[in-house]
């Protein structure tokens, strides 16, 4: 047995009787109970537990038995698990197929629209995409979801829908830039696609206001004068 | 079969680099590189949590080999998506060499299909290293 | 195998308690959470189902400071003793640096020690390990029920047993009373530690 064996043999030694003497013990642990009192709450316990019940989701049982957005729905699901160029292409097929029926209706058109870019970002920068990407476009659909699963709304109201919406994409078009601030310029151009779009997008807006304030206040003239006449 | 693990400090370092650069910088909250023993190779984290790693890892590692075994039994060699969600934190695993296990836990602003991109974009280039 | 970390200047090891259903793992380990509370900063982690039987392991860090310039982290566990859990116990094994083998002194379980320490045997070699030249401490467990009036092996009796070929150090024991439960655990670590020696000193 070599010396230094014997060194490294003696210093663990020393430091086992260091950590677990039992009798200085005694004395630390005074105003603890005996060991046989289990402390369950001590112990990390992992115990068969009754299983989950599943909450059916509420806003699920209005939804009619088919529904315009389910593909839309079910692909961003799978987004959400899994990237791929299949997926992102499927998912942009989708969008143009929607845009085609229901893009007469402006407000749906303008979701598309940030929809599409979205996915066009991905698809071109993948990993080196941000990755609140995907919550964003499910923010979105929910959005698109409550226009379509509410036929009455009107304008105004869906209008706050989609602000509320385009707000939040304002700021997520923000941390993009500020993440694309980090790294070499040229890396991905989401901007120049998307301030295009803002541009048709806020003379568009605006040019819909006018009009929707120029209808609410021709209802109220009406109202005020059938008042008058009674 | 041993599972022996001479890793050398530059090795290390290597590992963690790549492990910083494309997790801990798209928002997760802690990564461990653990052997199938249960021992922890790497750990980092971004500074705001104070999980119990090595509890963490022992119990992936029986995790990750009850979960194999699983998959023996109904044929396949085994499963490429091993994934738990919750509330706010999430857990995914992912094999990196035959013996390592490489665990990222990671809030809800990051979506599962991101980080299963930059995993095996960091694992394609830990592998590279052995 | 250990493992380790020349950055941090980290030695993982171990050590798995290994024996026949009902024999008392789970007990040492509590024991030593419970006596070194104040010296353990981790927490005891267990995965049990109804009946307080071991279903997968239990786990039981332990820093236990640094030892030739290594801090040194010790990791117990246990395995679930019922034969039917076999896959379970093989995954525990994977890595294992040393092992204490928990044997039920009570006459009635001299069979069931017996074909524990044949299945220990035979899950090392598909980890191409000996049981013979692995760190392993034997521990001849609930020698308090003697005092019941229950009928016990004695220990040499348990020597000739289970550790003619081994030739393991041994104790008697009562994992419940904590009798040498501390003894077992300091003997396993200073048996694996010594055991790395070659490795801590590169």
């Amino acid at each position: 047995m070599s010396a230094e064996k014997d060194s490294l043999t003696k210093e663990l030694d020393n430091k086992l009787e260091d950590l677990f003497d039992e009798d200085t013990l005694d004395d630390e642990n005074e105003s603890q109970p005996a060991f046989s009192e289990k402390r369950p709450a001590e112990t990390v316990r992992t115990e068969k537990k009754e299983a989950p019940v599943i909450k059916s989701d509420p806003k699920n049982e209005n939804k009619p038995k088919s529904f315009p957005l389910d593909n839309l729905n079910a692909i961003l699901l799978s987004l959400d698990w899994e990237i791929t160029d299949e997926l992102i292409n499927s998912y942009l097929s989708e969008i143009r197929k929607l845009k085609t029926k229901y893009g007469t209706d402006k407000f749906c058109d303008y979701f598309f629209r940030i929809l599409d870019n979205l996915g066009r970002y991905i698809k071109k920068n993948l990993g080196a995409a941000h990755p609140e990407s995907v919550s964003m476009m499910q923010s979105i659909h929910q959005s698109l979801e409550s226009i379509f699963l509410n036929s009455e709304l009107s304008e105004v109201q869906k209008k706050k829908v989609f602000y509320k919406e385009y707000n939040k994409y304002l700021k997520f078009k923000q941390k993009i830039t500020l993440k694309k601030a980090g790294k070499k310029p040229g890396d991905n151009d989401v901007n120049v696609e998307t301030d295009k779009f803002a541009e048709v997008f806020i003379s568009r807006i605006s040019e819909s206001l006018r009009k929707v304030v120029r209808e609410e206040l021709e209802k109220v003239k009406k109202e005020i004068l059938e008042s008058v006449n009674k | 079969m041993e599972f022996t693990l001479d890793l050398g400090k530059n090795q290390i370092d290597q590992i963690e680099k790549v492990l910083n650069e494309e997790l801990i910088e798209l928002g997760v909250a802690n990564v461990i590189l653990l052997d199938l023993a249960g021992n922890v190779i790497v750990n980092l984290d971004n500074g705001e949590t104070t999980h119990d790693v090595y509890s963490l890892a022992a119990l992936a590692a029986g995790n990750f080999g009850a979960v194999s075994a699983m998959a023996n039994l109904i044929g396949e060699h085994e499963f490429s998506l091993l994934f738990h969600k919750g509330e706010t934190e999430s857990i995914h695993f992912s094999k990196v060499t035959q013996d390592l296990l490489l665990l990222t836990i990671f809030g809800k602003s990051v979506s599962l299909g991101f980080l299963r991109l930059k995993v095996s974009e960091a694992v394609k280039k830990i592998e590279a290293l052995f | 195998m250990a493992l380790i970390n020349p950055k941090k200047k980290e030695v993982q090891v171990k050590i798995v308690y290994y024996g026949p259903g009902r024999g008392g793992k789970t007990t040492n380990l509590e024991y030593i959470n419970e006596k070194f509370r104040k010296r353990i900063q981790n927490e005891m982690v267990t995965i049990k189902t109804y009946g307080d039987r071991t279903l997968f392991f239990d786990f039981l860090p332990l820093d236990i400071g640094t030892i030739a310039g290594h801090n040194i982290k010790v990791q117990f566990y246990t395995v679930p003793g019922q034969v039917k859990y076999n896959a379970t116990r093989k995954l525990v094994l994977r890595g294992v640096d040393g092992i204490v083998f928990v044997a039920d002194s009570m006459a009635l379980r001299r069979e069931m020690n017996m074909r524990s320490l044949k299945n220990l045997q035979d899950n090392l070699r598909s980890f191409n390990k000996d049981v013979r030249k692995i760190p392993l401490v034997m521990q001849f467990n609930k020698r308090d029920l003697g005092e019941q009036g229950i009928e016990l092996l004695d220990i040499e009796k348990m020597n000739h047993d289970l550790n003619k070929v081994i030739k393991a150090p041994y104790f008697g024991a009562s994992a419940i009373s904590g009798e040498n439960v501390a003894l077992t655990m300091k003997k396993i670590i200073s048996l694996t530690i010594s055991s790395l020696k070659k490795k801590l000193e590169a």
